[in-house]
C-alpha cells in the first residue's frame, strides 16, 4: 500500500497507538512485578491488551488477534479474583508482553518474522494458568478471540466497588440502573469479536437479566450465512454512570446499535439531555476522520473497511471524530467524555513537518541576528525605536525557537519502557536475579537523542547484568542479596540530559583489567595510572574482560562503540567504580541535537565554531611552553603535561605550509578532549565569543569533510564550519606537524 | 407424546455438535443443520465446550424451523459449559431440551 492510501494511514496510526499501549502494559506489570500494582494495575494492563486486541482486529491482524486474546483473558482470570495474581501469573504477563510486542512488530513489519513456537508457548502457558491444566497447541486448538472456551464460563456477577468509582456530579448516573439493547452487526462477528464476552462483561458491572430477542431471527432456511438477527436486552440493577457501560463497547461502538435508558431516571444533572443514547453506526463521517490522520482525506476506502475505519479512526483520533452530522441525542460512542478530552489534550504531527518548522526558525534566528548587526552599523543608538524594536524581535525569536525545539522534546520513558524485557532476557539468559529500577523516565530530551539512545543504554545493561553483577551465589558470599539491581535514570544537569546505568555488583575488576590492557599492548607494562584511568580502560577500542564470546556483552566489541554511540550524539560517558559495591555508568548528552554551543574562533582568515562541550580550556602559551619534537611534531606544556598542538589553518588547509619560526607568540591555545579522552591542544588565531548556534548538515547540503562536523550561519551572514574534535586528534597523529607557530623572542 | 412416538417409528437423525461453536464453525453448522431438513433431528450437544452468539443464532433459526414443521428438533446431552452459555444469552435451554426425550 502506498503511503498516501487512507487505510494504510490509519493503520500507521494504530501502530503508534500500540506503542504507547505497549508502554502502558510494560508499566503495569512491571509494578506487579515489584509488588507495587493493585487492582487498577491489572485493570489498565487489561485495558492495553484490549484496545491492541480491537485495533489489531480492525485490520485484520489475526495472529495478533489471536494472541492478544489469549492474554486478555488470562488477565481478565486476574481481575475477577479467580485466579491469584501471584509470581507465575506475573511471569506469564511479562513474557506475553514480550511476544505481544513481538507480534505487533512482525505485523508492523519490522521484524522478518515472528516466533511461532514462542508465541506457542505462551500461549499454551496462558492456558494452562486459566484452565488449570495443559493444553495442546495444535492449530485446530489455537485460541480464538472468538471461541468463547477460553473465557470462564461461570457467570457469577462481581460486586463492582462503586466506592472506588469517580462519580462526577454531571455525568449520567441511573438511580437504579440500565436497560441496556445491544444488536450486535455481523461486523462485530468478522472482527473477532463475541457478545458473549460483552455480556458477561456487562455481568461484572452488576446483577443483571439477559433476554434474547428474536424477533428479527429468520428461520433457518431463509437464514444468510452472512447475518446477524440477534437481539439483547439487558436489565442491569447497578447506579452506574453511563461511562461504566459505555466502556465495554468501546472497541464495537461503529459493530452494534446501543441503547441505554435509564432505570429510575438519572441522579444528576443533564436536563434536556435524552436518557437514550445510541452508538452512531451510520453517522460516523468516515471522510472526515480519514482527512484528521491523512493528508489525502478525499480517496476512497478501501471496499468492506468502513466499519473497521470507522472504529478504528473514532479510537485513534476522537478529537476529531464526529462529524456535525452525529446527532445531539447521541452522547459520546463507548468511551465517554473522559477518554476524549484526554486524548484532545495531544494530536500528532510528522516529524519532517516539524523539522522544517525547526530550520524554518533557525532562519528566523540567523536572519535576525544579520538584521541586528547591520542596523548596529549603520551607527544607530541604544534607544532608538529601531534598535528597541529588534531587541524584542530577538527576543521573541529566541522564545519561538525555545518553543519549536520543545515540540520535538520527547520523555525518555519510551526508551526506558523498552529496558526490562532486556533485563529478564539477559537474567535469564545468565541466571541472575536482577531487579530494574528506573528513574526520571519523564526527563525529555530530543527526539534525535532518543531514539539514539537506546543502543548505547542496551549495551550498557546487558554488560552491567553479565560483568557488573555477581550470580546469587556471589552475592550471598558478599553479604548481599540474591537479587542484583541495575538502576537506569535520567535527569537534566547543566543543558544537558544525564543519563545514568548503575548496579550493585562487584565493581570494576581493576587488576584484571589492567592486566588485560597491558597483555594487549593499550598500555605500558609499568604505566603509572589511577583507579579512574585504570577504569576508562574499557573504554579503549576492542577492550573486552570477557573470557569467551556470548551472545550477551562479550562479543569482543565492548564499550568503546557505547563512548562512540555517545560522542556521535555530542555526549560524553563516565565510570565510576567501587570495587565490591558496583559501577555507575554516566553518559552526559545534549537536550539537542539541532542547535549546539560553540566557541567561536577564528584560524587562517576563516571563522570556525568549536563545541563547547569538547573544549577544556584556552590560553595564551608563554614563551617555552612550546616544544617540537624532533623535526616534527609540536607539543605544548598545559598543567605539566605535553599535549599535542594541532594547527587548525594548516590542518584544514587554510594555510600554506611550513614557514620558517617566528619569534612571537599570535595565537591561542584550546585544550580540547575527544570521546576516547585524548587531549590536545588546537592552535588558533583569535576566540570571538560563545554562541548557541543551529547547526546545519554540510553531509546533507555538500559532502563531508573531515575534520568539519557542521556548518553554522553567523549573525553578519557568515558561514562558519562546525570542527570536529575527534577527526582533528586523529588527523593530528597521522599528519607531520610541520607548522609554523610564531614563538615570542 | 405423539411426537416421540412418531420419532420412535421413524429415523431419527442425531447430529453431533463439534466441540467448539465459535464463529468460524458457524458456515458448517448452517450447512450440517440445513442438510438435515425435513427429517427429525437430534443434537447431541456431550462434546460442546463453547458457544458463541452466531452458532446460537443458527441454533435458533433451526429450532424455529423445526417448530414450523411436523419434524422433532432437540438437543440432548447438554453439556453444563452449554447450558451455561445459553443461560448468559438468555436463552432457556430448557426449550430445546423438553422435546429432547429420545435419548
Amino acid at each position: 500500500m502506498s503511503a498516501d492510501d487512507p487505510f494504510e494511514a490509519i493503520k500507521q496510526t494504530f501502530f503508534l497507538e500500540c506503542e504507547e499501549l505497549l508502554t502502558d502494559l510494560e508499566t503495569n506489570v512491571t509494578a506487579l512485578t515489584f509488588g507495587d500494582g493493585d487492582g487498577e494495575a491489572i485493570n489498565a494492563a487489561f485495558r492495553a491488551v484490549h484496545s491492541i486486541k480491537g485495533g489489531a482486529g480492525a485490520f485484520g491482524l489475526e495472529e495478533l488477534v489471536r494472541f492478544a486474546h489469549v492474554f486478555e483473558t488470562f488477565m481478565d482470570e486476574l481481575r475477577s479474583g479467580r485466579k491469584p495474581c501471584d509470581d507465575q501469573a506475573v511471569r506469564a504477563m511479562l513474557h506475553a508482553s514480550d511476544v505481544l510486542a513481538d507480534h505487533i512488530s512482525f505485523a508492523r513489519g519490522l521484524i522478518p518474522a515472528m516466533d511461532e513456537e514462542r508465541s506457542n508457548t505462551v500461549i499454551n502457558d496462558l492456558r494452562e494458568l486459566i484452565h488449570g491444566g495443559s493444553v495442546s497447541t495444535t492449530p485446530d486448538n489455537d485460541p480464538d478471540p472468538t471461541d468463547p472456551s477460553l473465557e470462564a464460563f461461570d457467570f457469577k456477577p462481581v460486586m463492582f466497588d462503586f466506592g472506588a468509582l469517580p462519580l462526577d456530579s454531571k455525568t449520567e448516573t441511573a438511580a437504579d440502573g440500565w436497560i441496556i439493547e445491544f444488536k450486535p452487526h455481523f461486523r462485530l462477528y468478522e472482527t473477532g469479536n463475541e457478545p458473549s464476552l460483552l455480556l458477561r462483561e456487562l455481568a461484572r458491572l452488576g446483577p443483571t437479566s439477559v433476554t434474547i430477542d428474536t424477533s428479527e431471527l429468520p428461520v433457518l432456511s431463509n437464514l444468510p450465512e452472512a447475518g446477524s438477527y440477534l437481539k439483547w436486552v439487558v436489565e442491569l440493577q447497578a447506579p452506574l454512570d453511563r461511562h461504566a457501560i459505555t466502556e465495554i463497547f468501546e472497541f464495537v461502538d461503529s459493530e452494534c446499535d446501543l441503547n441505554l435508558t435509564p432505570i429510575g431516571g438519572l441522579t444528576s444533572g443533564l436536563a434536556g439531555v435524552q436518557e437514550t443514547s445510541s452508538v452512531p453506526v451510520d453517522t460516523v463521517d468516515i471522510a472526515a476522520l480519514l482527512a484528521a490522520v491523512s493528508e489525502d482525506g478525499a480517496k476512497p476506502v478501501p471496499a468492506g473497511a468502513a466499519p473497521a475505519l470507522a472504529e478504528q479512526a473514532d479510537s485513534l483520533v476522537p478529537s476529531v471524530a464526529v462529524s456535525n452530522d452525529t446527532p445531539k441525542t447521541v452522547t459520546a460512542p463507548a468511551g465517554g467524555a473522559k477518554q476524549v478530552a484526554a486524548t484532545q489534550a495531544s494530536i500528532r504531527v510528522d516529524l519532517d513537518r516539524i523539522d522544517k518548522l525547526i530550520n524554518v526558525v533557525g532562519e528566523l534566528v540567523i536572519q535576525q541576528a544579520m538584521l541586528a548587526q547591520s542596523v548596529t552599523e549603520c551607527g544607530l543608538t541604544v534607544d532608538s525605536s529601531v534598535k528597541l524594536g529588534l531587541d524584542d524581535l530577538e527576543l521573541l525569536s529566541r522564545e519561538i525557537q525555545d518553543s519549536v525545539m520543545a515540540i520535538r522534546a520527547q520523555p525518555v520513558k519510551s526508551v526506558f519502557q523498552r529496558m526490562p524485557r532486556l533485563v529478564r532476557e539477559v537474567a535469564e539468559m545468565t541466571g541472575k536475579s536482577v531487579r530494574l529500577v528506573t528513574e526520571g523516565e519523564g526527563t525529555e530530551v530530543d527526539k534525535t537523542v532518543v531514539d539514539r539512545l537506546a543502543e548505547p543504554i542496551t549495551h550498557m545493561i546487558r554488560n552491567a547484568i553479565d560483568h557488573g553483577l555477581e550470580d546469587a551465589q556471589g552475592r550471598m558470599e558478599a553479604g548481599k542479596s540474591k537479587e542484583g539491581t541495575i538502576k537506569l535514570a535520567a535527569l537534566h544537569r547543566s543543558g544537558h540530559i544525564v543519563i545514568e546505568v548503575s548496579d550493585d555488583g562487584r565493581g570494576i575488576n581493576r587488576e584484571r583489567v589492567r592486566k588485560i590492557a597491558v597483555e594487549r599492548g593499550l598500555i605500558a607494562h609499568d604505566a603509572n595510572l589511577t583507579n579512574e584511568e585504570t577504569d576508562n580502560l574499557i573504554f579503549l577500542p576492542g577492550f573486552s574482560t570477557a573470557d569467551a564470546v556470548s551472545d550477551i556483552s562479550g562479543r569482543g566489541v565492548g564499550m568503546d562503540v557505547v563512548r562512540r554511540s555517545i560522542q556521535q550524539l555530542g555526549g560524553r560517558i563516565s565510570i565510576a567504580s567501587q570495587p565490591g559495591k558496583g559501577s555507575v555508568f554516566t553518559m552526559s548528552l545534549p537536550l539537542t541535537l539541532a542547535v549546539q554551543d560553540g566557541m567561536v574562533v577564528r584560524s587562517g582568515g576563516q571563522t570556525l565554531l568549536a563545541p563547547l562541550t569538547a573544549v577544556i580550556e584556552s590560553f595564551t602559551p608563554k614563551v617555552g611552553d612550546l616544544h617540537r619534537i624532533g623535526s616534527g611534531d609540536w607539543v605544548i606544556r598545559f598543567r605539566d603535561r605535553f599535549l599535542p598542538l594541532i594547527n587548525i589553518a594548516r590542518i584544514l588547509g587554510f594555510e600554506e605550509a611550513d614557514k620558517s619560526e617566528v619569534d612571537d607568540i599570535q595565537g591561542i591555545a584550546i585544550v580540547v578532549e575527544n570521546e576516547a579522552g585524548s587531549q590536545a591542544a588546537l592552535w588558533v588565531d583569535t576566540i570571538q565569543g560563545q554562541r548557541q548556534v543551529v547547526i546545519k548538515s554540510l553531509e546533507s547540503n555538500y559532502r563531508k569533510v573531515v575534520g568539519i562536523s557542521a556548518a553554522t550561519i553567523l549573525g553578519d551572514g557568515r558561514v562558519a564550519l562546525i570542527l570536529d574534535v575527534d577527526a582533528l586528534i586523529a588527523l593530528g597523529r597521522q599528519q607531520a606537524n610541520h607548522v609554523n607557530f610564531k614563538l615570542a623572542s | 407424546m405423539g411426537r416421540v412416538l412418531r420419532e420412535k417409528a421413524k429415523l431419527v437423525t442425531h447430529f453431533t455438535l463439534p466441540t467448539t461453536l465459535d464463529t468460524r464453525a458457524a458456515p458448517d453448522l448452517l450447512e450440517a443443520l440445513r442438510a438435515h431438513q425435513g427429517q427429525d433431528l437430534i443434537l447431541d450437544a456431550s462434546k460442546v465446550d463453547s458457544l458463541g452468539g452466531l452458532c446460537l443464532q443458527i441454533l435458533l433459526a433451526a429450532k424455529a424451523e423445526w417448530g414450523s414443521s411436523p419434524f422433532h428438533f432437540s438437543v440432548e446431552n447438554p453439556t453444563p459449559v452449554f447450558c451455561e452459555q445459553m443461560g448468559a444469552f438468555g436463552a432457556a435451554i430448557e426449550e430445546f431440551c423438553l422435546q429432547g426425550a429420545a435419548q
